[in-house]
């Protein structure tokens, strides 16, 4: 039988050691909810498990005016309970909110969610709508990476050996700015994106979107920024024309393929919905804001 | 006389829908057929399941009727 | 029976006895049992799902030090003797050792090939990579059309069609067809005003009960062989493996094991004669089990269907004929429920003229096995699209459409037999004024109703009371309890008795303590053997009688009985049941009573549904917002549980309506092996379930039962398609109505 070792260190530097310094195939685990589903099909193999769950900053989130930092390790279920993050960055934490189910929640983490890189995940478009930076830290120091750079193919990540994800911060909003993540799911839980879409945007008092940043899941090999959806929304009310727009540029920025969860063109057009409903829906945030 | 209904692969066999028999038990009515309808194997028969008068019969070896009874072979029903 | 009998017990909504350890967690179930020394069996699985074997060479496996033992299709003494080679064999035998173990090919992906054991489960499945297979892979044939074209590759090089005018010349992927016609179809269409004609496709779909098949199998030398399994026939799990294995019946045990859902699905054998040719070879107990995959790749689906309907009326709504061409598909082996389809397709109507064709087609999929009402689903979807299609071509009420042509008693079926009374018009009129139908609806909602018909059946159940000196006592069955029977068969005992249903222990007792049941299927639990606890409870009273009449020295004729005390009619004195029995070892011994009863009269169950569902026009997203089961119980014993069919069976049949599929690649293989991806209807995803119990008493059953289990899985396809179809405003002719296909329907109309 295979070797598992498994280690779970208190502090930053010491994760990063066991990484680098490894004989074996290292393996980070948060929550573990794709990981040990992945390692059951690697029995044969020596590994070794890296648990980051028990270094406080893995797990810590704090808000200041610089906007969140967020612990990569921080279980969904305990970052969906924080009505201060859900107030700045709703589409995010409903994006959280919506992976797995109530248990896995209390285990699966958003750094899980993006090192994962599964061209599904939740989080994903959320976090490059807010402009999430990573934090990178590894033997050759810290390095600041923009989510949408993080994830390169479908479960790959541009992580070297040795580094590992240390940080996600999310930017302090605009003022006059929210988010919203909505995906197509055939039922009304436990299931897999089949196409996913989000957008943050700003609307000045006139309600004239001013800054807008969409991005779409499931209809690529990662997550894809769509900036001509973003274009088409700013210096608009989001009425007809610039709702049709944007819903247009995205579908045409979707490259999906067919599988058993939907077909080519069912996510090209539905990720396009998506775009149009999440727009309207950050706006009816923003409007209702205070 | 009790009556015969043939239907489905039976009736396309037997060239008929419908004949009168003597019998009142399926006994005699499986030994009558061998006369009456000798194009009717009773090997098929006798894997099917009887109905005397709308009641479904699985296992009518012991099984009788009466001489205005209408009766039928059907295949028997898979359980669910 | 009396259809003004009060009763005391029926009808109540009583605890059911199986509950508090299923939700404890104390309920064993198939994978749950462990004996001492016990190995673990794995198997070895076809990775294509059509190819010729030509090598299958275990030795690297046998001189394994980890394999204790392996078997192939050669451990099989029953089709390799005497009798095979002289080609006397039946067929069934053959193709059901086939479908465990393959011989010389393999027809889907996921079929048994050979299988070993070892001390540990990881053990035995990394043994499998030194089983040496040979494969020349053949073209997949995947689809009835494919298999029924000219040139389509054999799945079995000489299977004949069974059934057709002239015997066939050549072979062919059609194993059987089958002809039913009633009056004369051509005046029928000559007499119609309007005339519906549609085809209709339904997916191949999985029961999908939780409980993954699993057995753990001791054999024994000198005395019975064990098997411990979750079926739904102990009996016929015996009956299986001793024909497989040449044994007698008294050489195995079967043991019952809780079983986590069924439908039809485990009426059949996987694992259990594998396991035992393991166990003796290796002189160890062997467990088996599938995982999840497995159970969706290698166990029994329910067949996918293709169905051509033809129905012509006057434009007052008389039907005037209806005709239909159904496909099956088999799966593997010959065997889909196409004649069951063939025979309840129209059975819902009082029609004169019909013509019904059935065709069963061998595919390059796991062999079907039977799913709730087997068969029923595909063809009376596509008679139900059909006919509300005719409801809304001559703007009739659906409802009314079908009062005015309703099966009824007297009813000449397709099939053969008139009907008795049955309760298809007391559904419809319940329908009518339920509060549902009553409703208005909203915005992209669409309504739609159907009918639904399955047989029931009886057949042979075997029952056992013993009462205990305190008046406590168990009722012993062989009816594996998949539905909450045991609940039923308590209070129906009771109720006979006289005495609290929780007097009684119910139990199903394994092969060896009570003589042989049929498999629980058909609907016939609560009618079958509930008429053998009946019987068996009344023998139990003529004792008490008697045994009352020798305590005061009179005669039993003196003696009456009733709510649970003997009265003496020449005076005053009482005794209870209780008390009886604290006097049995004066009067005779301990007082038991038996009953082997081959059941007869099932009563047909007819069941109507409502359906509303709402479709997002952008997305092709389908909800169901409100449903309503109505179906005829006869006779409901313990209503919670008649409820819990009508729903279970209405949200299995909404799941196959609305998302169940097997998705297959064009080498054959599944891609959604798993309820991730294979996606049956989570609790969030539907509204209550709401129900009405119609009872119109079946007469050859004492408290007038008619089985529910099947019925209700019926009507959904077509009350869901019909919905869809309404909210959408664009006919629905290929199930499941999944988004994608929804949303293609939409923008194709756009």
């Amino acid at each position: 039988m295979a070797a598992l070792t498994y280690h779970a260190p208190t502090t930053l530097d010491e994760a990063i050691s066991l990484i680098a310094n490894a004989s074996l195939p290292a393996k980070v685990m948060s929550g573990g909810t794709d990981l040990i589903i992945q390692m059951q099909r690697m029995l044969q193999t020596d590994r070794l498990i890296v648990d980051v769950k028990k270094i406080p900053e893995m797990t810590a989130a704090t808000l200041d005016e610089g906007g969140l930092k967020l612990g990569p390790a921080l279980c969904c279920a305990k970052l969906t309970r924080r009505q201060d993050i859900k107030a700045l960055y709703p589409g995010l934490v409903e994006a959280a909110y919506l992976i797995g189910s109530t248990q896995v929640q209390g285990r699966a983490s958003v750094g899980g969610n993006l090192c994962n890189a599964s061209p599904a995940a939740d989080t994903i478009p959320a976090l490059i709508a807010n402009g999430a930076i990573c934090l990178v830290e590894g033997t050759n120091g810290r390095r600041r990476v923009p989510v949408e750079a993080f994830v390169t193919g479908v479960g790959q990540n541009c992580l070297e050996p040795g580094e590992m994800l240390a940080s996600l911060e999310i930017p302090q909003p605009l003022p006059r700015t929210q988010d919203a993540y909505l995906r197509f799911i055939p039922r009304t839980e436990m299931d897999i994106a089949v196409a996913g879409a989000a957008v943050s945007l700003t609307l000045d008092e006139d309600g004239i979107c001013t800054a807008a940043k969409v991005a779409i899941g499931a209809v690529a090999p990662t997550a894809i920024v769509v900036p001509d959806a973003a274009t088409a929304l700013i210096g608009s009310r989001l009425d007809e024309t610039a709702l049709t727009a944007a819903a247009a540029a995205a579908s045409d920025a979707a490259n999906p393929i067919s599988d058993r969860r939907g077909t080519v063109a069912f996510r090209r057009h539905v990720v396009g919905v998506l775009t149009r409903r999440a727009a309207t829906l950050a706006a009816e945030r923003v409007g209702a804001l205070r | 006389m009790a009556t015969l209904r043939l239907s489905g692969n039976l009736e396309t066999l037997a060239g008929r829908n419908c004949i009168e028999v003597t019998a009142l038990s399926y006994r005699d009515l499986l030994q009558e057929l061998t006369v009456l309808l000798p194009c009717l194997p009773s090997e098929a028969l006798t894997e099917l399941a009887f109905v005397i008068d709308g009641e479904i019969v699985d296992q009518p070896f012991l099984a009788t009727f009466e001489p205005h009874s209408e009766l039928h072979f059907i295949q028997k029903i898979a359980a669910g | 029976m009396s259809e003004a009998r009060a009763f005391k017990h029926i009808g109540q909504r009583t605890i059911r006895p199986d509950g508090f350890d299923k939700v404890t967690g104390k309920a064993n179930y198939g994978a749950d049992m462990s004996m001492p020394g016990m190995i673990w069996g794995a198997i070895l699985r076809s990775p294509h799902a059509h190819a010729n074997i030509l090598s299958l060479d275990t030795t690297r496996a046998e001189a394994s030090s980890d394999v204790l033992a392996v078997a192939t299709f050669q451990d099989f003494p029953s089709v390799n003797d005497a009798a095979a080679a002289a080609g006397t064999l039946k067929s069934s035998l053959m193709e059901t050792a086939e479908n465990i173990l393959a011989k010389n090919k393999v027809l889907y992906h996921g079929q048994a090939v050979a299988a070993v054991a070892a001390r540990t489960e990881a053990a035995a499945t990394a043994a499998l990579a030194l089983i040496d297979v040979e494969y020349e892979p053949l073209t997949p044939v995947l689809t009835i059309d494919a298999a029924i074209a000219d040139d389509a590759p054999l799945l079995h090089p000489t299977m004949m069609t069974q059934g057709l005018l002239e015997p066939a010349t050549e072979p062919s992927n059609i194993a059987a067809r089958m002809e039913l016609k009633k009056g004369d179809i051509e005046a029928g269409f000559a007499e119609a005003e309007v005339i519906v004609e549609r085809s209709y496709n339904t997916p191949t779909v999985h029961q999908g009960y939780i409980e993954p098949h699993a057995t753990v199998v001791r054999f024994d030398d000198n005395g019975p062989s064990t098997i411990w399994c979750p079926t739904q026939g102990h009996f016929d799990v015996r009956a299986r493996v001793a024909q497989l294995l040449n044994l007698e019946l008294g050489q195995l045990k079967v043991v019952a094991s809780e079983i986590g859902g069924g439908f039809g699905g485990k009426t059949t054998v996987y694992l259990e004669p594998v396991a035992l040719i393991l166990s003796k070879k290796s002189g160890r107990p062997v467990k088996m089990t599938m995982t999840r995959e497995d159970v969706f790749r290698a166990s029994g689906p329910a067949s996918a269907s293709q169905s051509t309907i033809k129905i012509g009326a006057k434009m007052d709504g008389t039907i005037t004929a209806m005709q239909a061409t159904l496909h099956y598909e088999a799966g593997a082996f010959s065997g889909s429920p196409m004649g069951p389809g063939c025979m309840t397709v129209f059975t819902p109507y009082d029609v004169e003229n019909l013509y019904v064709e059935g065709f069963d087609v061998v595919v390059n999929k796991p062999k079907v096995a039977a799913y709730r009402a087997p068969g029923a689903p595909q063809s009376e979807f596509a008679a139900e699209m059909a006919v509300n299609e005719l409801a809304a071509k001559i703007g009739m009420d659906p409802i009314d459409l079908r009062l005015k042509n309703a099966a009824k008693e007297g009813t000449q079926t397709i099939y053969g037999p008139k009907l008795k009374v049955v309760g298809l018009e007391a559904c419809l009129e319940a329908a009518k004024n339920s509060d549902h139908y009553r409703s208005s609806l909203g915005e992209h909602v669409g309504r739609g109703l159907a009918a639904g018909f399955w047989f029931n059946i009886g057949g042979q159940s075997s029952v056992i009371i013993n009462l205990n000196p305190d008046g406590t006592g168990t009722i012993l069955e062989g009816s594996p309890d998949i539905g909450g029977s045991r609940a039923s068969m308590q209070m129906m005992a009771a109720e006979v008795l006289g005495i609290a249903p929780g007097k009684l222990n119910p139990i199903v007792a394994d092969t060896e303590h009570v003589a042989y049941n049929q498999t629980t299927g058909g609907s016939r639990t609560t009618f079958a053997t509930g008429m053998a606890v009946i019987e068996a409870a009344e023998s139990v009273v003529d004792q008490l009688k008697s045994r009352a009449a020798a305590m005061w020295n009179v005669t039993a004729e003196q003696v009456e009985y009733s709510d649970g005390v003997a009265a003496n009619l020449a005076g005053e004195d009482r005794l209870s049941l209780a008390e009886i029995c604290a006097n049995a070892e004066k009067t005779g011994g301990q007082i038991s009573g038996t009953a082997n009863i081959n059941a007869r009269g099932a009563g047909p169950s007819f069941a109507v549904h409502i359906c509303d569902v709402k479709v997002d026009p952008d997305t092709g997203k389908t909800d169901v917002v409100r449903y309503t089961a109505i179906q005829d119980a006869g006779k409901a014993i313990h209503p919670s549980y008649v409820e819990g069919q009508f729903q279970g069976g209405a949200v299995q049949g909404i799941g196959w309506a609305l998302n169940e599929e097997y998705v297959y690649s064009a080498e054959g293989v599944m891609e959604n092996a798993g309820f991730l991806d294979y996606r049956i209807p989570l609790a969030s995803d539907l509204p209550p379930i709401e129900t009405i119990i119609v009872e119109v008493p079946n007469s050859f059953h004492p408290f007038g039962v008619r089985g529910v289990g099947e019925t209700g899985i019926v009507p959904p396809l077509a009350a869901v398609g019909t919905a869809v179809a309404e909210a959408i405003g664009m006919p629905v002719t290929s199930l499941p109505c999944s988004p994608p296909k929804v949303l293609e329907l939409l923008l194709s109309k756009s």
